[in-house]
């Protein structure tokens, strides 16, 4: 049986960081399904889904965890997503203060009430006027039906003050 | 000395102040276009504006004249003015400004002048300032959360309703406000409530709120009568229906009640204006806005927040920038921009200087000679209605309510006008015991005052009276000697980077001159001390300067009418779009919601047109940044049957005129839409090309850009719109001006019927001073100001987006996306070590991220563009310095900008480059340097740990 893990990665930016992933993840027979990452403030960040056989999820989250040691730091979450249960997809905007990790505290937050992350797209922009580096985000969530987008957005903006989280139904990002 | 005789004409100098408010003198401008390339100024105009929009004719404006002339013509309208003392109350009290305050803050440059503080460093003196406003309003109202100041009373109740929608677990679409709220706040809240599908329930607070399924109540306190009525089972109640209570209170009058947080309002607003700021015949005046910390992200308008600088020390800055920069602006429910920073600082000031006690005495005073004022009514038989009042009651007058009135002016007094047979009579700070006796005598009373006064007793419930400790904070309580205040002030304000320093070269925002002789008359007691519901044979002088403003803004823009009342550019908008509704509607065309907006357009636009509830479908650019015609064809026609109104600015918001404005009309219009022109960029084109007659329906004019009114530091700003004639119906009234001979149909959009009509005086001088020519000339040398700026600096940074003739209007744009991508250096950067050389940054990354738009506006000098130049040019080739691998990109000049004096006394200097090059970076700055009162500020660690209201005590102790 197979199982689905949400990585998240952050780090120092340097050659070779996903390849030191991707390796570890090859040597364990798991399957990178899908990621998305950026270089955030001088520092790498990233999201991936990765599907393993049950039997080696012991394994390769010690060799990921392991991957400290080159300035990695990552974590491992299950997302299984409770089989059959209904899910809701919706869109998901947000632009906070950007910081080194921002995207792990996202996707810990999401993965901890079991929303898996379709699609991330992210980037820093120079804010209008102000001028500070603000962090936008849009995602294509799944999300299981008991949980509706107030709690989803107050599980979001309770990990900072400034953040702006905008959830709508459905597929469209823009208007 | 010349042989030839001058003539008289030219000796009179009427042409004097068009050269001073230029910048460049006749030779400078032939250098200047000699440096581009163009022979004249005429040739450029002809180059950079599209032959087909250009004016015929001249400007149906007088001639240039003299200072001293137009102050005259304005004081011979000053002087129809009648000031009387009035007791009207209604939200605008007599008061005085502490004179410390008046001279040192309103009129003084170093505050009027500043840019609204995007920038922190350059911005530590208001943003304390308004760090104080915030805290004093938290103080004051028992609330957690005070924002940085609202246009109005009016408008703050309004975005109260909308953030109780928002906020509020009840979802019934019922707001109920009180009866006994003041008559314009009702109005302006059913305005805004209307369009947007809220149904405001007007009614008896102690009758009909109990019970009633609402999302929000609004509740004045005290009443609009005067009375102080105990709401704390009222706002249990509505708490019980999921509902949300905002409190509209008196800001002296919280000085002894009980806070509206105290009687658990959710929301608390009202007017700022009797802390310190004259009438001005309606304002401008700072609102407040305070409420919960749980509905921070809802607060509309802008926050100041505590963080820290690059040393770590305290520094302020704008906080929560996020809700400014939220992504989807069309579902935005505020369209606030610009508040009324210098009046919020003036509030804010008052406080400071009189402290708690003070203000607690002042309070007391007006509340003892009100006292007294209606025990000596009772004893002479008149019928007060209050059983409570604070500081206003009503007298039930009966038949003699027309000869009160009359005997009121005999005694050049204004006394409130409810009805037939009832009138209010509000005290004030001014009020002394004489005013309470002649009082008297106009109700035909006769009392001994002495006598009167010791027996009357107050009239504030006992559960109601104030017991929480306010302003404590030690600002409040250690500036109270008039040398300690100047001082302040003084310390305060040269922190700040203002007008009177420097070019402020923001693009978009057009910060010219703001002359003196334009200013002078804005502290006029005739103009200052004139309350917005005087009668009107009181207020002539007003009514014909603005009505001569109308004509002259009609002229300048080729309009068919003009209303002054909006009173922030948002206002405008919000105002030209319901301008534009009401007109489809009268016309059958009630369907028509959708907004066309192009992906350029400011923030604001979308905002506004939400708040219309127009539906926004945003029309594609092309590559060089201009509307896509094609795609707004496609768009217009498929929305053909609903298609309401595209919203375009021009030139357009990348500073370019373009050619196809006529066709992008034609195509609204064609369509069965209304053109809305935002006004914003209007200094490219006063004189050359006029809106209203190129195709445009509607416009907003910010009058604190092309128009001269100071931008106070993030407020006041002044946007009337001007309409063709088939709008003007549609503009907004005022329940004061159903009287008029033309009442206009429109809800009012603000409190007062003409918005900030005191410092309207500003544009007059402006225009009268510059006239015909003069206006003209200005907008070319804007023009030629911002073409040389780009050929200056195009040789050392890429300038984006030019006409088809590769010339810029009146700003230009230019990119530093390839220098991030090669050294990492970031528009903030070169923004924060232009500090360093003592300038003010453009606009960063609007409207293209990554970029930086100057717009030098005709008012600066060859000498200062080249001043600016220099610096621009040297900071490239510190760039270069990194990009060549000479530099640390890490440790650089631009990463570690801006240098402070602090910087430079650290026993260690840890960068490769020289303190010298950290602080003087050009020659010149060694005879006149700005010195940055605080290190780059970090923006992440002030969101992180929101503080908005002034830093503990204890903050302060190592100073003690």
């Amino acid at each position: 049986m197979k199982t689905s893990l949400v990585l998240t990665v952050i780090g120092e930016d340097r050659p070779g960081l996903v390849g030191s992933i991707s390796s570890v993840l090859a040597s364990h027979d798991a399957n990178w399904e899908e990621s998305r990452m950026a270089n955030l403030g001088g520092r790498f960040a990233g999201i991936l889904l990765a599907s393993v056989d049950s039997s080696n999820v012991g394994a390769l989250t010690e060799a990921l965890t392991d991957l400290r040691d080159k300035g990695l730091s990552i974590t491992v979450e299950t997302a299984e997503g409770g089989v059959g249960e209904p899910r809701n997809e919706l869109t998901l905007e947000l632009v906070g203060q950007d910081h080194p990790g921002i995207v792990r505290d996202i996707s810990q937050a999401l993965a901890s009430r079991d929303v898996s992350v379709e699609e991330l797209t992210t980037e820093v922009r120079s804010a209008t006027m102000s001028g500070e580096n603000l962090f936008h985000a849009t995602a294509r969530l799944r999300v299981p039906a008991s949980l509706n987008t107030d709690e989803i957005r107050g599980l979001l903006e309770g990990l900072a003050n400034e953040l702006m989280v905008d959830i709508e139904f459905g597929e469209q990002t823009h208007p | 000395m010349s042989d030839t005789r001058r003539s008289l004409r030219d000796l009179e100098q009427t042409n004097d102040f068009v050269r001073r408010h230029i910048g460049p003198s006749e030779s400078e401008i032939q250098v200047m276009l000699g440096e581009i390339g163009i022979e004249s100024l005429d040739a450029l105009a002809d180059k950079v504006v599209p032959r087909g929009i250009r004016n015929s004719g001249p400007l149906a404006l007088d001639d240039s004249t003299t200072e001293a002339a137009a102050l005259a013509e304005l004081r011979g309208m000053a002087d129809q003015n009648v000031i009387n003392k009035s007791w009207i109350g209604l939200g605008y009290y007599g008061c005085h400004v502490p004179t410390v305050i008046l001279r040192n803050v309103l009129e003084n440059p170093g505050w009027y002048t500043a840019y609204t503080p995007y920038q922190p460093e350059i911005s530590q003196g208001r943003l304390e300032a308004i760090l104080n406003f915030q805290t004093m309003f938290c103080d004051l109202t028992g609330l957690e959360l005070a924002n940085a100041s609202m246009l109005d009373e009016g408008t703050a109740a309004a975005e109260a309703m909308t953030l109780c929608q928002r906020q509020s677990r009840n979802k019934s679409n019922v707001f109920f406000v009180s009866q006994d709220c003041f008559p314009q706040t009702i109005d302006v809240v059913r305005t805004r409530a209307e369009p947007i599908g809220i149904r405001v329930v007007v009614g008896d607070h102690r009758s009909d709120l109990v019970g009633l399924d609402c999302f929000g109540a609004l509740l004045q306190y005290p009443a609009a009568g005067g009375e102080v009525h105990d709401y704390r089972s009222l706002v249990d109640a509505v708490h019980e229906k999921d509902g949300m209570v905002v409190v509209a209170a008196d800001i002296l009058s919280l000085t002894l009640l009980a806070s509206p947080g105290e009687l658990g309002a959710d929301v608390a607003v009202g007017s700022t204006q009797r802390f310190g700021v004259p009438m001005m015949f309606g304002g401008p005046h700072a609102a407040f806005f305070a409420t919960r910390d749980a509905y921070k992200r809802s607060v509309p308008g802008r926050l100041v927040g505590v963080s820290v600088d690059s040393r770590g020390d305290t520094a302020y800055r704008l906080a929560l920038q996020t809700r400014e920069q939220h992504i989807r602006r069309e579902k935005a429910t505020s369209n606030i921009c610009t508040a009324q920073a210098l009046l919020a600082i003036m509030a804010s000031m008052y406080a400071v200087y009189h402290g708690p006690d003070g203000l607690k005495t002042i309070a007391q005073r007006v509340h003892r000679l009100t006292a007294t004022l209606v025990e000596g009514l009772r004893r002479g038989g008149i019928v007060v209605l209050n059983e409570t009042f604070f500081d206003t009651v009503v007298v039930n007058s009966g038949d003699t309510t027309a000869e009160i009135h009359e005997r009121a002016n005999g005694r050049r007094m204004n006394l409130c006008r409810i009805d037939s047979a009832r009138v209010g009579i509000s005290l004030d700070e001014t009020a002394t015991r004489s005013d309470v006796e002649d009082l008297w005598s106009i109700f035909g009373v006769q009392q001994d005052f002495v006598e009167i006064e010791a027996a009357a007793e107050d009239a504030i419930p006992a559960a109601l009276r104030r017991t929480s400790a306010f302003l404590t904070h030690a600002v409040f309580n250690s500036h109270h000697s008039e040398t300690e205040m100047l001082r302040y002030l003084r310390a305060l304000m040269d922190k700040d980077l203002a007008l009177d320093r420097a070019m402020i070269p923001l693009g978009s925002c057009t910060m010219k001159l703001n002359a003196t002789s334009e200013l002078i008359p804005v502290t006029w007691p005739e103009f200052a001390d004139i309350h917005p519901f005087a009668p009107r044979e009181q207020t002539l002088g007003y009514r014909q300067m603005m009505e001569q403003l109308e004509a002259m803004l009609c002229a300048c823009t080729g309009y068919d009418a003009v209303s002054l009342q909006p009173n922030a550019g948002s206002q405008g908008e919000y105002a030209g779009l319901l301008a534009i509704n009401a007109y489809h509607e009268s016309r059958g065309d009630a369907e028509r919601n959708v907004c066309l907006i192009p992906s350029s357009a400011h923030g604001t636009n979308p905002a506004s047109a939400n708040m219309v509830g127009m539906k926004v479908v945003v029309v594609n650019c092309d590559a060089d940044g201009n509307v896509d015609v094609a795609d707004l064809r496609t768009k217009a026609a498929k929305h053909a049957d609903t298609l309401a109104a595209i919203m375009i600015t021009y030139p357009s918001t990348h500073g370019v005129f373009e050619s196809a404005i006529e066709e992008i009309c034609a195509i609204v219009h064609d369509h069965g839409g209304q053109v809305y022109l935002d006004g914003a960029n209007l200094n490219a084109q006063v004189g050359l090309a006029a809106p209203g007659k190129y195709g445009s329906d509607v416009s907003h004019l910010n009058l604190h850009k092309t128009f001269c009114i100071p931008h106070g530091g993030g407020g006041p700003g002044v946007g009337p719109i001007g309409v063709r004639k088939h709008l003007a119906p549609f503009m907004p009234g005022h329940r004061l001006l159903d009287e008029e001979d033309s009442p206009r149909k429109g809800g009012p959009v603000c409190s007062a019927p003409f918005g900030s009509a005191g410092i309207l005086p500003i544009t007059w001088a402006y225009i009268r001073l510059m006239g015909r020519q003069g206006i003209l000339d200005a907008t070319r040398v804007a023009i030629l100001n911002a073409n040389y700026l780009a050929r200056k600096l195009g040789a050392h940074y890429p300038v984006l987006y030019t006409g088809p003739n590769g010339m810029v209007a009146h700003e230009c744009i230019i990119d530093l996306r390839d220098i991030k991508d090669a050294t990492g250096i970031t528009v903030d950067d070169v923004a924060k070590r232009l500090i360093d050389y003592g300038f003010h940054a453009p606009t960063m990354s609007f409207p293209v991220a990554g970029t930086l738009m100057i717009e030098p506006t005709e008012s600066e000098s060859k000498q200062e563009l080249d001043r600016f130049v220099e610096a621009m040019v040297h900071i490239r080739e510190e760039i270069r310095a990194v990009e060549c691998g000479d530099v640390d990109p890490s440790n650089n000049p631009l990463k570690h900008a801006p240098h402070t004096a602090a910087d430079l006394a650290d026993g260690e200097w840890n960068h490769p480059y020289s303190r010298a090059q950290a602080v003087f970076p050009v020659d010149k700055l060694r005879a006149c340097k700005y010195w940055v009162p605080v290190g780059r500020v970090d923006n992440v660690y002030g969101d992180r740990n929101l503080v908005c209201s002034c830093p503990a005590i204890d903050d302060y102790r190592d100073v003690a």
